[in-house]
């Protein structure tokens, strides 16, 4: 037997309650729970995030945003999925070519909002496990943050090669020894699906949660131009032509549920398999991940 | 050449014409960004350690390490060492041969690592046997009393020994610590 001991058992039990206790959140919140395809033939076009193929034409999701957006132009206000998503040359201590994503969308929320409730759902299901999460999480803008531990500000001269050092040689670690902190107000290079704030054109809606120094969840208020939207894939892909890596296609199905209209809303999506390692106290996913032989393998 | 993805342990690369053993390493890559590789390093001629980060796709170079087998010939300005399969010699300075050379022999065989064909370091047999050549003169029946003296070997080494070790006697010292480990009738 493959890893038959009484702390796999434990953790294979514990990884179950956390995941029911996440439904509960939505299903009380009245969110409904979605599911989107795994193999679809559009991948989300990022410079930094490399999709699998599969057959000639398929690609496995790196996430399943946009599909969730489509739904969410076809009227549905608020839902929730929990999926496997795939990226392709990602593994480590926490990171894993296969993981498991929580994501939601909320329509009229913004990213604040989805901070809150980001909050609210990590404190929430947190009772199901032994670990005292903190009664709030600390809030900083990047810009702060950056000036703070790097000595300089990202968003008024963008430097993307000293940006990502910068985060994770000084600001991750900095980050290790706090409770929870959302990093928020992002530059408007580092995401090609966020909405840039109206006043702050160089700035995005979007924040980041760290728990132990560990990036937990990504969330904005959500791009709904479907000019903009469409120019920035362009532009990504142009960005990773220019890194030699492959293009994609455009997705017109998502382009199109843009033109015809989406609500205002935001979305954050959740690395299922690093809060469970946080709020079981696990250095690394690969001890609450349920088959990391198969994790070693590639 | 390798790649950041064929970083791993004891993967050994060089750096700015120096050989680097990785000691550690963590993939680190926030969700929208550059992937990067955390090491931490070890200098193999120093035994310096280093945290360094590369970026994914980085070109590392390969540090080309071979581990062979030495004969320790003789001292002059430098070490004199001869290849045991290829009856090449080698010279190493003072540095290089370092705490080595307290218990270094001649025609003792010893491993050595050669960077570009070159030694940067060479490692004793883990245990080697030497005669004691100045010693204060040992006191009768006092075997089992645990007190010890300093004495010189014939490498000009000092060590710590039992007082009944006399001058003129061997001994058998554990290099990797550089203590005494029993006496040798020779």
């Amino acid at each position: 037997m493959i890893n038959s001991s009484k702390e796999f058992i434990e953790t294979l039990k514990a990884r179950c309650s956390i995941i029911k206790k996440i439904r509960e959140f939505f299903d009380n919140s009245g969110y409904i729970e979605v599911e989107t395809p795994l193999v679809v033939p559009f991948p989300s076009i990022d410079a930094f995030i490399d999709p699998v193929e599969v057959g000639n034409t398929g690609y496995l999701i790196t996430s399943p945003e946009m599909e969730m957006k489509i739904l969410m132009g076809k009227g549905v206000d608020k839902i929730y999925q929990i999926t496997h998503a795939f990226r392709d040359g990602e593994r480590g201590k926490w990171h894993s070519m296969e993981f498991t994503m929580l994501e939601w969308y909320r329509a009229g929320a913004d990213y604040i909002d989805m901070m809150d409730e980001t909050f609210r759902l990590i404190s929430y299901v947190s009772t199901c496990t032994k670990k005292q999460v903190p009664p709030s999480f600390e809030r900083i803008r990047i810009r702060d943050i950056f000036m703070n531990k790097a000595g300089w500000d990202p968003i008024l001269k963008w430097d993307e090669e000293r940006f990502f050092r910068d985060l994770v040689e000084k600001i991750e670690p900095s980050l290790e020894v706090a409770g929870g902190v959302f990093l928020y107000d992002f530059p408007v290079q580092t995401c090609p699906m966020a909405r840039a704030s109206n006043s702050h054109p160089h700035v995005l809606e979007r924040f980041e949660l760290y728990l132990r120094g560990i990036e937990i969840a990504n969330g904005y208020t959500e791009l709904i131009d479907p000019e903009i939207q469409n120019s920035q894939m362009v532009k990504e892909n142009e960005r990773r032509k220019k890194m030699g890596k492959k293009s994609y296609p455009v997705n017109n199905f998502f382009i199109e549920a843009l033109k015809h209209g989406l609500p205002q809303c935001a979305g954050t999506a959740l690395g299922i398999d690093r809060l469970i390692a946080y709020l079981l106290d696990k250095d690394g996913i690969r001890d609450v991940i349920t088959f990391k032989e198969y994790n070693e393998m590639y | 050449m390798y790649d950041t993805s064929d970083i791993r342990k004891n993967l050994k690369i060089k750096i700015d014409g120096e050989p680097w053993i990785v000691v550690d390493f963590q993939f680190v890559k926030p969700g929208k960004g550059v992937a990067f590789t955390r090491t931490r390093l070890k200098n193999m001629i120093t035994g310096l350690v280093i945290e360094k980060t590369f970026r994914s796709g980085e070109k590392l170079e390969e540090a080309e390490l071979e581990e062979v087998s030495l004969q320790f010939l003789y001292k002059d300005d430098t070490y004199h060492f001869m290849n045991t399969q290829t009856y090449e010699q080698l010279e190493m300075t003072d540095a290089q041969v370092g705490e080595a050379k307290n218990f270094l022999l001649e025609n003792m065989q010893v491993t050595a690592l050669l960077f570009e064909g070159k030694p940067v370091s060479i490692t004793l047999p883990t245990f080697v046997e030497i005669q004691v050549i100045e010693a204060e003169p040992g006191l009768k029946g006092d075997t089992a009393t645990g007190g010890s003296k300093t004495v010189v070997l014939s490498t000009q080494a000092k060590v710590q020994v039992p007082l009944f070790i006399e001058k003129g006697e061997w001994i058998k010292i554990d290099t990797r610590t550089g203590e005494y480990v029993e006496r040798v009738k020779k």
